[in-house]
């Protein structure tokens, strides 16, 4: 079974990153995870707001351009 | 292991730990890893958090192609958070990148530019005006950022390269000098480098940090600013200097 490591970057790292302590891909695993989690948070957060202040005429534009 | 490997090996680790939006000091045990394998890891890292939303990213560049790119830019600013930002502009094609970020506050280019992947953003960096290369430079100078300039500029046309470099003050130089790629483009920005921007180095800056200077970017290259010095003051600069076995350039 791939480790956490490979499974949050979607493909086996390089080999040198491969043959770190468990502790340290762990790691990097995580915090991988973490960002990603805030990044959606972020994003869902962002576009909800900037969708009010888009100017009337291209709010349509951009809603079904995000959508 | 060289004092510029440990650089260049510090320079990706804080791309690494940019990306994750840590400091770099949380990203620990990496010390070990060749630097192209750390350049590999941040492009797999970017594809692991971006990837997926690729599509939406070429969506939100393509409404450069509908709608004015003043309108865009403001568009941008308002609600595309700089790391998504910095994806849209890896994927625009130059004209367009250029036309885009000739639009935006500099503040905000600034925060898109330490994102930004080198590697991936070199089309759209190398299309940037010298007069906006130079814009972001400053700014990223004045926030201390000096390894992430070194990034911008060495994407940047040679002209903008000059244009940096001519802009740049004598302790910026200094800053950053370890970190640029040396070629022909840095190289004639050097032999180019006028004369007034040469006297600044020679004067504001001490012998011993023309030294250190001099040892990232060569002594051959410091000759326009260290023409300038008097006698005392090159004899200060040349005992700062290492035996020629120990510089790095």
């Amino acid at each position: 079974m791939a480790d956490a490591l490979t499974r949050a970057l979607g493909e086996p790292p390089p080999a040198s990153v491969a043959a770190l302590p468990d502790e340290v891909r762990d790691r990097l695993a995580a915090q991988l995870s973490a960002r990603r989690e805030r990044l959606l948070e972020e994003g869902r957060a962002a576009t909800d707001h900037a969708l009010r202040h888009v100017p009337l005429p291209v709010r349509g534009l951009v809603r079904r351009t995000l959508s | 292991m060289s004092a510029s490997d440990d650089r260049a090996r510090a320079l990706q680790v804080g791309r690494i730990a940019r990306l994750l939006g840590l400091a770099p000091g949380e990203v620990t045990g990496l010390d070990g890893v060749p630097v192209e394998d750390l350049r590999t890891l941040h492009a797999q890292m970017t594809e692991a958090l971006f990837g997926d939303a690729r599509a939406g990213f070429a969506k939100i560049a393509g409404l450069t192609a509908l709608l004015p790119a003043a309108v865009t830019a403001v568009l941008a600013e308002r609600f595309v958070p700089p790391e998504i930002a910095a994806r849209v502009c890896e994927a625009l094609p130059p004209e367009a990148g250029r036309d885009l970020v000739g639009r935006l506050a500099v503040s905000y280019l600034a925060d898109v530019a330490v994102l930004l992947d080198p590697v991936r953003a070199r089309p759209v960096v190398s299309a940037m005006s010298p007069a906006r290369v130079v814009e972001v430079t400053l700014e990223l100078f004045g926030r201390g950022e000096h390894p992430v300039t070194a990034d911008l500029v060495n994407a940047v046309s040679a002209q903008a390269l000059a244009a940096c470099l001519a802009a740049a003050e004598p302790h910026d130089v200094l800053a950053v000098a370890p970190y640029l790629e040396w070629g022909p483009a840095l190289d004639a920005a050097v032999a180019g480098l006028p004369d007034d921007r040469a006297l600044a180095l020679a004067e504001e800056l001490t012998p011993a940090e023309l030294a250190d200077l001099a040892v990232a970017v060569g002594p051959q290259r410091m000759t326009p600013a260290v023409a300038h010095l008097d006698e005392t003051a090159y004899a200060a600069y040349a005992a700062h200097l290492p035996p020629p076995g120990q510089r790095q350039v």
